[in-house]
C-alpha cells in the first residue's frame, strides 16, 4: 500500500510541473503573439515630432534627418499601416483601387488627419489603368485624338482628383509606343505625343493636381523586362523628345524615371536609370521640378544589388526627389529611412542633397521653406 | 502516464511555437508549406495583362504582384487557357477592378510567388 502511495505521489509531481509549464508557455506565447502583432503594425517605430509650421512656413532646420528622408518616400496607402506611416511622417501615399468614392475619401481623410505636413496623395490614373474603375470610367489616352480632347481629359480628371483629395497623378505616359499594355500611350508621332501630353498636363495642373511625365528616358513600354533581371535599351533622340518638349514649355511639374538600364543618347552607366547619378543630374540640368523613381520593390532592381540596403543607398544617392517604396511591411520602410540616415551621418550621402529634395517637396506641397 | 505524455507533447508544441514566434520578431523565417508548394510546382510563374481583346505577358512577376495587390477583385478563380502571341497559357486566378481597364491573369505559381514575397493577393 505504501509503495502504491509513493508511486501515486511521484506521478502527481511531474503532472503538476507539466501543468505549471503549460500555463507559463501559454502566457509566453500570448505575449509573443502580442509583440509580433504590435511589431507588424509598426508599434516599435518611433514617432517623429510634429514640425512647427508658422503661417505656412517651415524651417528645414526644425525637421529631423529622419523626417526629411521620410518626406522623400511615397508608400502604398494601406490602412493597416496608417498608424506607422503617420508616425514616420512619410511624404506620400499611393492609392490602390477601391469599391467606392466614399471609401477613397474616407481613407484620404484618415491619413491626412492631424498632420502638419500633409501626404502627397498619388494615383495612377491613365485611363486603362485607374483605381476608380470599379465605380467610374475614364477615357484611355490611346483614344484621345485632339489637343482639345486631351486638355479636357486633363481638366475633367484634375477636377475629380482634386475634389477627392488626390494631389499627384502619375500620368501622362509619354513613351512613344506601348507594345506591352497596348493602351497607355498617346497615338502618333513624337510631336503628337508631346503636344497631346502637354495639353493633358495643362488641364490637369490647372485643377491643382501635379502631373508626372513618365517613364524617363523612354522605351519602358516596348522592352519586356526579362524575368528577374532589368532590361537594357538604347535611347534615341525621338524617345527624349517629349521630355525635352515638356521641359521647354515649362509645363510638367514632375517626371518619373524608370528602372531601365539605358545607353545611346543618355547613358545610365550600366545601372538602373533611377539609380544613376548621371541620368538624374543630366535631367536636373534642364528640369527643376520633382524627379520620381519607379517603384523600388520590383524584382529586377532588387536583384541588381547585393542587398536592399545597397539599393536604398544607390537610389537615394542618385538624386531623385521622391522614391516610390510600396513595401507592405512598415518596419522595412523605417529600416530604409535608418539606412539612408546612417549613410548621411557616414558621409556617403550629403545632407545638402537631402535638403534640396525636401525643399522641392515642401514647396510643391504649398509651404514656404526657410533654411 | 498517458495524461502526462499528453502534457509533455502539448508543452513541447508550445515551446516550438514560442521559438517560431521569437524568431519571427527578428525577421528570421522558416520554410513554410507555402514555400514547399511553390518549390514543388514545376511551372514557371505566368502573369498576363489583358486590355479589351489585347493580351500581353508580363515578365516581371513582382511588378505583376504589385498590380494584382492593387485591384478590387482579388483572386477570382478562372479556368481555361489564355493565348498570348500564339502561345497558350494555363491560368487559374484573375485580378481586376473592372472589365473596362487592364486585368491580370496568373497561374498558381505566380500567385504563390506573390504570396511568398509579401504581397497581399
Amino acid at each position: 500500500m505504501k509503495k502504491r502511495g509513493v508511486l501515486k505521489k511521484k506521478n502527481r509531481l511531474p503532472r503538476k510541473v507539466s501543468v505549471y509549464v503549460f500555463f507559463i508557455l501559454i502566457l509566453l506565447n500570448i505575449l509573443l503573439v502580442g509583440v509580433n502583432v504590435a511589431k507588424a503594425q509598426g508599434f516599435f517605430i518611433p514617432s517623429q515630432p510634429q514640425p512647427l509650421v508658422v503661417d505656412g512656413t517651415i524651417d528645414l532646420d526644425d525637421l529631423t534627418l529622419e523626417q526629411k528622408i521620410a518626406q522623400m518616400m511615397v508608400v502604398l496607402g494601406i490602412t493597416y499601416n496608417m498608424g506607422a506611416f503617420k508616425k514616420m511622417q512619410l511624404g506620400g501615399i499611393h492609392l490602390h483601387a477601391m469599391k467606392s468614392e466614399d471609401e477613397m475619401r474616407s481613407i484620404i481623410t484618415y491619413f491626412q488627419e492631424s498632420l502638419e505636413i500633409p501626404f502627397f496623395v498619388t494615383v495612377d490614373l491613365e485611363g486603362c489603368v485607374s483605381p476608380f474603375a470599379y465605380f467610374k470610367e475614364f477615357q484611355s489616352v490611346n483614344e484621345v485624338t485632339s489637343l482639345g480632347e486631351s486638355f479636357q481629359k486633363g481638366k475633367t480628371e484634375g477636377k475629380y482628383l482634386s475634389d477627392i483629395g488626390v494631389n499627384v497623378n502619375f500620368a501622362p505616359v509619354v513613351d512613344l509606343h506601348d507594345e506591352i499594355w497596348n493602351c497607355r500611350s498617346f497615338q502618333g508621332t513624337k510631336e503628337d505625343v508631346s503636344e497631346l501630353a502637354n495639353a493633358y498636363i495643362l488641364g490637369l495642373q490647372d485643377e491643382g493636381v501635379i502631373a508626372t511625365a513618365k517613364h524617363y528616358p523612354g522605351k519602358t513600354l516596348v522592352i519586356k523586362d526579362p524575368h528577374k533581371f532589368l532590361a537594357a535599351a538604347e535611347i534615341t533622340g525621338d524617345d527624349l523628345y517629349p521630355y525635352e518638349s515638356l521641359i521647354d514649355k515649362n509645363s510638367v511639374k514632375a517626371i518619373m524615371v524608370s528602372h531601365l538600364i539605358t545607353f545611346g543618347e543618355v547613358n545610365s552607366e550600366g545601372k538602373p536609370s533611377d539609380a544613376s547619378q548621371r541620368i538624374i543630374s543630366g535631367l536636373q540640368r534642364t528640369f527643376d521640378g520633382l524627379i520620381v523613381t519607379d517603384e523600388i520593390n520590383m524584382l529586377g532592381i532588387k536583384n541588381f544589388y547585393k542587398s536592399l540596403d545597397e539599393m536604398y543607398i544607390e537610389v537615394f544617392n542618385a538624386g531623385a526627389d521622391i522614391v516610390l517604396n510600396f513595401q507592405n511591411d512598415p518596419n522595412e520602410v523605417y529600416h530604409a529611412i535608418t539606412v539612408i540616415r546612417d549613410a548621411v551621418d557616414g558621409g556617403i550621402i550629403s545632407e545638402e542633397r537631402i535638403d534640396a529634395s525636401v525643399r522641392k517637396i515642401l514647396t510643391a506641397k504649398g509651404f514656404v521653406v526657410k533654411d | 502516464m498517458n495524461g502526462n505524455k499528453i502534457w509533455i507533447i502539448v508543452n513541447i508544441s508550445l515551446v516550438f511555437i514560442a521559438v517560431l514566434l521569437f524568431l519571427n520578431l527578428f525577421d528570421i523565417t522558416v520554410p513554410t508549406l507555402g514555400n514547399a508548394l511553390y518549390s514543388a510546382d514545376g511551372d514557371s510563374p505566368v502573369c498576363i495583362a489583358q486590355y479589351k481583346d489585347q493580351t500581353s505577358l508580363i515578365q516581371d512577376t513582382e511588378r505583376c504582384c504589385l498590380q494584382m495587390q492593387q485591384q478590387v477583385i482579388q483572386g477570382e478563380t478562372v479556368t481555361g487557357p489564355i493565348i498570348v502571341d500564339g502561345t497558350s497559357f494555363d491560368i487559374q486566378k484573375k485580378y481586376y477592378t473592372s472589365e473596362s481597364v487592364i486585368k491580370y491573369f496568373v497561374n498558381m505559381k505566380a500567385y504563390r510567388y506573390c504570396k511568398n514575397n509579401g504581397f497581399w493577393v
